[in-house]
């Protein structure tokens, strides 16, 4: 198996909504086949790239940037630190209608601190009532209290538009506005 | 913060000799390279010419064409050619570690990056031009001069402006107490406090302000809202209270009776668009253009009418204490993109010039400042990046009732 050129990690306990979001990002509908759980290798590094990839959007020059589901504290350890200089940003998924989803969201950013703060990071906001808009302002609270520059969006999974823009959204704060595109 | 060590594939060599370089890495070279088990995600590759062969290497490099290799051979092989260095065995340590240094500074980072990023845009830009399900604007398109689009960011691209001279400044300036923008804003301002639903009536438009549920009732079609925007006021709004707010007889009666041409908004919906219509590529009077611009957070984007570049105009007055006129340089789009963009912000309280004198002193440090990610993340957003052909509706922002 070839290494990851790059990778982008999906963060956050919504599982359903991370994998949602990867099938709309990469038109993939085979994402199960690609996330199958291969534990058995002696080689760590390998073995933690088959726990955590289940996606990659490929270019012609043979480059990929893998898609990494993280959901534990013990699969972002796995992480560090061959691969923690490889990451491309993170994106972050809030379900809104868990119980306190802003404390979650608090909780995540504050436990992940040392993963996260040097990376380019955008939170989606996962809205199961599209009726009802959601606050982002008091998210974007709780994101500069916590120290934190990042963007914050409400989105819909299976909208590629919106997860464009909060994809686009962590790249252009990485890339800090595109200065030399 | 962890360093960032090299890969380095070796082709040809047997345990030992692995070993020994693993060896050499780690302890002549203060561990910044390692050895890769990928040659496709190596830096660098070495490999033993004299055991590999000039035709696999020649495959190798036609397979990797932007990597640069390191040949060892007991001849002198006299091959110094594009990215790559032959050297003659046995090595010598200080040198191999030159070479190796040099590599990674010219072809790791600039090089790769160079190369690489004609592929990455075309592809986007093939991949982007495909999608038909998509709400962007692409900025090589015709529909950055559509009428529609005019409408929102206006005309004029503003190629000579000169913020040093006052009459080309007031070309990009506009009032907005002077239009139903200014008078809206202080009836939001008014309810936000009073905590009471008021019903504003001017120029034949007439919008009901909802501040428990932050919604905005609007009784005319956009096509009818759009140009009253423009007109200027010659009387002051007619404000009235509604009784009993959202859930009282008066404001369901009014639902009711005009079920067929409300239009529902959300707050930062409804003032996006407000400001977008009536400042048409303008900012507000109160802004210095020649001031640094900052926005404290980022717009609800996913939620809000598209402006062209919006997201890599976002980025930078976040993350940077520019002008306006700066931003459109740097960025390489028209100055109406950043003056729209810069008022609907602005409107909805998120953006305002930068007055503390810490914002401009340093330039706050990019997170990802390695070129080869650079060019990665720019093939990317090439790639997530697509047009729009977009219905307001499509996006939620007016819902009809």
């Amino acid at each position: 198996m070839s290494q990851a050129n790059e990778y982008i990690v999906f963060l956050g306990d919504d599982i359903e909504s991370k994998n949602t979001a990867v099938k709309t990002l990469t038109h993939d509908d085979s994402m199960k086949q690609s996330r199958l759980i291969k534990q058995s290798s002696s080689d760590n590094d390998v073995a933690a790239m088959h726990i955590f990839h289940y996606g990659k959007i490929n270019f012609d020059n043979g480059q990929k940037v893998h898609l990494l589901r993280v959901e534990s504290e013990t699969q972002l350890k796995l992480l560090k630190p061959k691969w923690e200089n490889n990451a491309l940003g993170v994106l972050i998924f809030v379900s809104t209608d868990r119980e306190s989803p802003e404390k979650y969201l608090e909780d995540l950013l504050l436990k992940h601190h040392d993963f996260l703060s040097t990376k380019s990071i955008a939170i989606g906001l996962v809205n199961p009532s599209p009726d009802i808009p959601i606050d982002t302002r008091k998210y974007n609270e709780t994101v500069t209290m916590t120290g934190y520059n990042a963007a914050v969006f409400e989105i819909d999974v299976t909208n590629f538009q919106d997860m464009s823009i909060l994809l686009q959204s962590m790249l252009m704060e990485s890339l800090h506005g595109l200065a030399s595109a | 913060m962890q360093q960032v060590k090299v890969s380095v594939y070796l082709e040809g060599f047997d345990s030992r000799s692995l070993d020994s370089f693993k060896s050499f890495f780690d302890e002549k070279c203060a561990s910044n390279f390692e050895v890769s088990t990928s040659i496709e995600s190596a830096k660098i590759i070495i490999a033993d010419h004299d055991v590999v062969g000039a035709t696999r290497l020649s495959h190798l490099k036609l397979k990797l064409p932007y990597t640069p290799f390191i040949l060892l051979s007991k001849r002198d092989l006299n091959r110094n050619d594009h990215q790559v260095i032959s050297l003659q065995k046995p090595l010598e340590f200080n040198y191999l570690k030159k070479t190796l240094e040099s590599l990674t500074k010219h072809y790791c980072t600039k090089k790769t990056m160079i190369d690489l990023r004609p592929l990455l845009l075309e592809k986007m830009n093939k991949e982007a031009t495909l999608d038909s399900n998509t709400t962007s604007y692409d900025p090589s398109q015709s529909q950055l001069r559509s009428p529609q689009l005019t409408c929102l960011v206006g005309g004029e691209s503003h190629k000579s402006f000169d913020e040093n001279n006052p009459h080309s400044v007031m070309k990009i300036v506009f009032d907005p107490d002077r239009y139903l923008m200014g008078s809206i804003l202080k009836a939001m301002k008014r309810t936000s406090y009073e905590k009471k639903m008021l019903d504003l009536t001017n120029l034949n438009a007439r919008i009901i302000i909802d501040p428990d549920e932050k919604k905005i009732y609007t009784f005319a079609k956009e096509s009818v809202l759009r140009p009253i925007c423009l007109m200027e006021l010659r009387e002051t709004s007619t404000v009235k209270i509604i009784k009993g707010g959202n859930k009282g007889d008066k404001f369901q009666t009014i639902l009711r009776e005009h079920a067929n041409e409300i239009t529902q908004w959300s707050w930062d919906a409804f003032l996006w668009k407000l400001s977008l219509w009536t400042s048409r590529g303008k900012i507000p009077k109160n802004i210095d253009i020649r001031k640094p611009v900052h926005i404290s957070e980022w717009p609800n984007l996913t939620r809000l009418h598209p402006i062209p570049h919006a997201i890599a105009i976002a980025a930078m007055m976040k993350n940077s204490h520019k002008t306006m006129v700066e931003i459109a340089k740097q960025l390489k789009i028209e100055l109406r993109f950043v003056l729209a963009f810069f008022t609907a912000c602005h409107t909805l309280g998120l953006a305002n010039n930068s007055k503390r004198q810490s914002d401009t002193l340093f330039e706050p440090e990019s997170k990802s400042n390695s070129p080869e990610k650079q060019s990665l993340l720019h093939k990317l957003f090439g790639k997530v990046n697509k047009p729009q052909t977009e219905s307001p509706q499509d996006i939620n922002q007016g819902v009809s009732l």
